[in-house]
């Protein structure tokens, strides 16, 4: 059984959390502020942390810094405050996730498996030896199977889908237009109005991501194209 | 506490230290403390010796004196004094005579057989001057001769007067060794053949014994050295021996002893007291001045360390007095003016004392330890003035010449809040130095022609510079207290808004948990389920509204960071549409798009650029009539792009334009669809902080949103497509 350390200064918060986890069958244990975490990071197996930020003593920025100094377990951060910045400043500090309040229940249990997931089993692949497997941090395309999976789960997309998502995989970081990945899949120009291409890109969204509108691969640049976040290996 | 105990013992040690020095200084005659210190004892002392050589003089003086007045061991009176012509007249003159005669004018010898001239007179000098006489021969000076027939002429007066100095002198040198007992013993011998003649001031004890006295001098005639004990002989004895030798060349014998146990009252004997008085005060004066030198000192130091630091000493705060409040440089200057007051002061203050307790002994000891005092009773507070605030690390703002550096650096700053800064510098310093400039011009006009008028002018023109300079600084202190305070504010809000937010997103977020948690209960009750759904949906509304509101807030005010960036128009409202695809099926709501065939480039912020589109999009899922159609255009206009999106709105739209994008403000007056009302405001709001245009326009039903942006100028697009 995996153990999850939920941290939260609101007692009501860190109980429902408690419940949703332990619905999935997770070991929870409990704490209020940072000191407390790390007391208990200190004295017991813990496979993953949701902490808040903004909590009385030893905020989660702080915590989680401390906590990266000796291990390297999945943090999501849970927070009030969802300024770009905040997220910027969180995922750099170490954080392998960033969720405002009030945020979907489901989407937090989804979002600790998927973490999981990624660092005890994918962490633990090593480098895929076939040239036509290609992988972008939990998202990996197997192009000889056409298999899709994400965090290990299978993804079932259609061939003009995969045929996007491919394009943008292999391109890790590249920002494609509507105009140019029209040309390189339907293989002839773009006619004017159309928003085919961007309707795809939304089912795929809400494929791969556990919440299309915070996307963690596929990301819209608003006015320019889409791009896949080109992530860095796992296990760094 | 400790400090009043400092402060105590400083002032004495400070009073103990005026007083050693006062003990040190005073009584000094020619030696320094020093040195009476290291000359441990009196017969040892230089004031001993050259006290016995001057009684070595005294003692020939006698020798002579005695031949000139004795007769038979006393005072002869009819000895014939001096011998000369009067008128023509041979005259010789008695010593009664000339006793006589200078008392008539007034001289007697007083009780210390000194001369004296105050007596009462018969004869004046003027009548006396008349009796003029020449003198050919005066007794006391037996080698006299007159080498011209102008030589020795003189008044009676003046030739009794001369003879009393002589007695005076015989007296005096009688009473030093005849009258009263002495601790010097003298024995002076001349003979030859069987002449001889004896002086001495003791006739029982013979010239060895008088060596044998603890101080001694002795010599005779066989003998060229002279013997003694003292550290430098007498040099003229042998000289005096013999000029007094009343054989010439006879045989002489010479002994002088003194007995340092000082047994008799005399001269000497005061001299050793007083010397042994004089020698301890200054050993007792140097110890003092150490001790209190060294406690001064070390007082001093205790008060400066303990200065602005409260009695417990776990307070770590520095407290200042009041004192400590004025401007550090204004404190010096009072300081230097009370240095100045205190000068005149002493002179004054010291004045009225004599005229209180008579005149003072030793007034330049009194004059400079007071005005010492005066100085340094105010000197100790204003030092610990300064440590203190240099403890409170104030020291340097607290200064005139801060405030003044202030003052003009408040202009400075003001001024260039609206003016570039070499104008501002330029603007304050130029009419400011012209000014003083011109003052100074004048004020030297006024000095060299005495001209009243340059003078006022300089006055006017000096105060009017103070009054421009004081507006401006309190234009200039109120700008930036404006300023300051904008920025303040600005920050409160952006403060208030992150911590609303937090604080309504706590609890929220607990509530939507739990709602969550109890649907997942599974209740059979169909009510509890309807209650259930309630709360869910308008939980979830709350959660909606609290997003916009801070949203809003942050928008309206500012607090939004916006970056532009170059990005395709039409791109960006494909890639909405492309995300409202499946609402705008299920709202059965058609689509008509319509593009430039060519990429309209704008300068905006994608992501808030975004927001704005997906509001519009959002109203028209929930305002426009169901099966109806959307109309959707990128048109351009000369240096602007505009997006039109248009649609019939389901319900009678009687409300403006404006109010439309006022916050809270809703298409449906009941107000029972779901949103916040605030879509259009933040859409509003975002656009202008783009730079852009966001208008509304209401047609009948036809409701009709613009959204208007700059375009990127040719200028730029250049660039970007060489490069």
């Amino acid at each position: 059984m995996q153990t999850i350390l939920v941290c939260d200064d609101d007692k009501q918060i860190v109980e429902a959390i408690s419940i949703y986890l332990t619905g999935e069958g997770f070991n929870v244990l409990k704490a209020y502020d940072g000191y407390d975490a790390l007391d208990i990071m200190g004295n017991n197996k813990v496979d993953l942390m949701i902490i808040d930020v903004m909590m009385p003593g030893l905020d989660g920025i702080r915590t989680t810094l401390k906590i990266r100094e000796t291990s390297s377990i999945p943090i999501i951060i849970l927070s009030a405050k969802g300024e770009d910045n905040d997220k910027i400043l969180g995922l750099n500090i170490g954080a392998d996730d960033y969720i405002t309040k009030p945020f979907n229940p489901l989407e937090l249990v989804a979002r600790v498996k998927s973490q999981l997931r990624r660092y005890t089993q994918l962490g633990n692949i090593g480098d895929p030896q076939n040239d036509n497997i290609y992988t972008c941090g939990g998202l990996v395309m197997n192009d000889d199977t056409k298999e899709v999976t994400v965090d290990g789960e299978p993804v079932r997309l259609t061939p003009i889908e995969y045929n996007i998502l491919l394009l943008l995989v292999k391109n890790a970081g590249k920002v494609f237009s509507i105009d140019e990945i029209y040309t390189s899949i339907w293989n002839e120009q773009a006619i004017g109005a159309d928003n085919t291409v961007a309707v795809h890109i939304r089912h795929i969204r809400e494929k791969i991501e556990i919440n299309p509108k915070e996307p963690r691969y596929l990301k819209v640049v608003w006015g320019v194209g889409y791009k896949i976040e080109k992530q860095d290996k796992d296990g760094d | 506490m400790k400090k009043i105990i400092a402060g105590t013992i400083h002032a004495l040690a400070v009073l103990m230290l005026l007083f050693s020095i006062f003990m040190l200084t005073l009584g000094t005659s020619d030696k320094t403390a020093l040195d009476s210190i290291r000359q441990p004892e009196y017969i040892t002392s230089s004031a001993f010796e050259s006290r016995v050589s001057e009684s070595v003089n005294d003692i020939f003086d006698y020798i002579n004196l005695k031949d000139l007045f004795e007769k038979k061991g006393t005072l002869d009176l009819n000895q014939v004094i001096a011998q000369g012509e009067r008128n023509g007249q041979p005259a010789s003159y008695s010593l009664d005579y000339l006793i006589k005669y200078a008392r008539s004018m007034g001289y007697y010898l007083n009780d210390k057989n000194e001369l004296a001239d105050d007596g009462p007179a018969t004869l004046s000098h003027e009548e006396d001057l008349k009796n003029k006489i020449r003198v050919t021969y005066r007794a006391y000076m037996p080698d006299y001769q007159p080498s011209s027939p102008a030589d020795g002429i003189m008044s009676m007066g003046q030739l009794a007067r001369e003879t009393l100095t002589y007695l005076a002198k015989y007296y005096a040198v009688r009473s030093e060794f005849f009258d009263h007992a002495t601790n010097l013993k003298f024995f002076a011998y001349y003979a030859q053949g069987d002449k001889s003649v004896t002086y001495t001031n003791d006739a029982v004890m013979t010239p060895a014994q008088i060596a044998d006295l603890g101080k001694y001098i002795c010599t005779n005639s066989t003998n060229l050295e002279v013997r003694t004990n003292l550290k430098t002989a007498p040099s003229n004895v042998i000289p005096l021996l013999q000029a007094r030798n009343p054989y010439d060349n006879g045989d002489y014998e010479f002994a002088v002893g003194i007995d340092t146990n000082f047994p008799a009252e005399d001269a000497f004997q005061e001299a050793a007291h007083a010397y042994d008085a004089r020698r301890r005060s200054a050993i007792i004066g140097i110890i003092l001045l150490s001790i209190s030198a060294i406690t001064a000192a070390v007082t001093l130091a205790t008060l400066v360390l303990l200065a602005g630091h409260p009695e417990h000493a776990e307070d770590n705060r520095i407290y200042l007095f009041p004192l400590d409040k004025l401007p550090g440089d204004l404190v010096l200057l009072m300081f230097a003016g009370w240095f100045r007051a205190a000068d005149h002061l002493t002179p004054a203050l010291l004045d009225s004392i004599e005229l209180i307790l008579g005149s003072l002994p030793a007034w330049d000891f009194w004059e400079t330890s007071v005005s010492f005092l005066l100085k340094y009773i105010i000197f100790v507070p204003l030092c610990l003035s300064i440590v203190r605030t240099y403890k409170a690390d104030v020291l340097w703002h607290n200064t005139l010449i801060y405030r003044i550096l202030q003052l003009v650096r408040y202009y400075i700053h003001a001024a260039a809040l609206t003016a570039p800064k070499f104008w501002s510098y330029f603007l304050f310093l130029l009419p400011n130095a012209a000014s003083f400039a011109m003052i100074v011009v004048l004020l030297i006009r006024f000095f060299q022609h005495q001209s009243l008028f340059a003078f006022l002018v300089a006055v006017a023109l000096f105060f009017i510079m103070l009054a421009i300079d004081f507006y401006t600084w309190r234009i200039a202190t109120g700008l930036t207290k404006a300023v300051n305070e904008q920025v303040k504010s600005e920050r409160l809000k952006a403060d208030l808004i992150t911590n609303v937010s937090h604080d309504l997103k706590t609890p929220l977020t607990s509530i939507i948990n739990y709602v969550d948690l109890l649907k997942r209960e599974h209740i059979d009750n169909p009510r509890v389920q309807e209650y259930l759904a309630v709360l869910d949906q308008k939980s979830n509304r709350l959660k909606t509204l609290t997003e916009d509101l801070v949203e809003a807030s942050k928008a309206s005010s500012g607090n939004v960071n916006i970056t532009l960036t170059e990005i395709n128009y039409s791109e960006i409202v494909m890639q909405a549409l492309g995300e409202f695809e499946d609402k705008f099926h299920t709202c059965k709501l058609e689509i008509v798009e319509h593009y430039p065939d060519h990429p309209v480039m704008i300068l905006a912020d994608g992501r808030h650029l975004w927001r704005v589109i997906e509001n519009l999009l959002n109203n028209c899922c929930k305002y426009a009539l169901r099966e109806s159609r959307v109309y959707v255009d990128i048109s351009e206009e000369d240096s602007r792009a505009v997006l039109t999106i248009k649609n019939i709105s389901s319900s009678p739209l009687n409300i403006s334009p404006e109010e439309l994008t006022e916050r809270f403000v809703r298409g449906d007056v009941s107000r029972t669809t779901e949103g916040s009302g605030l879509g259009l405001a933040i859409a509003k709001s975002l656009t202008a902080l783009m730079h852009g245009q966001f208008v509304i326009s209401i047609d009948g039903d036809l409701y009709k949103a613009e959204v208007i942006l700059p375009k990127v100028t040719n200028k730029a697009k250049l660039t970007e497509s060489t490069s």
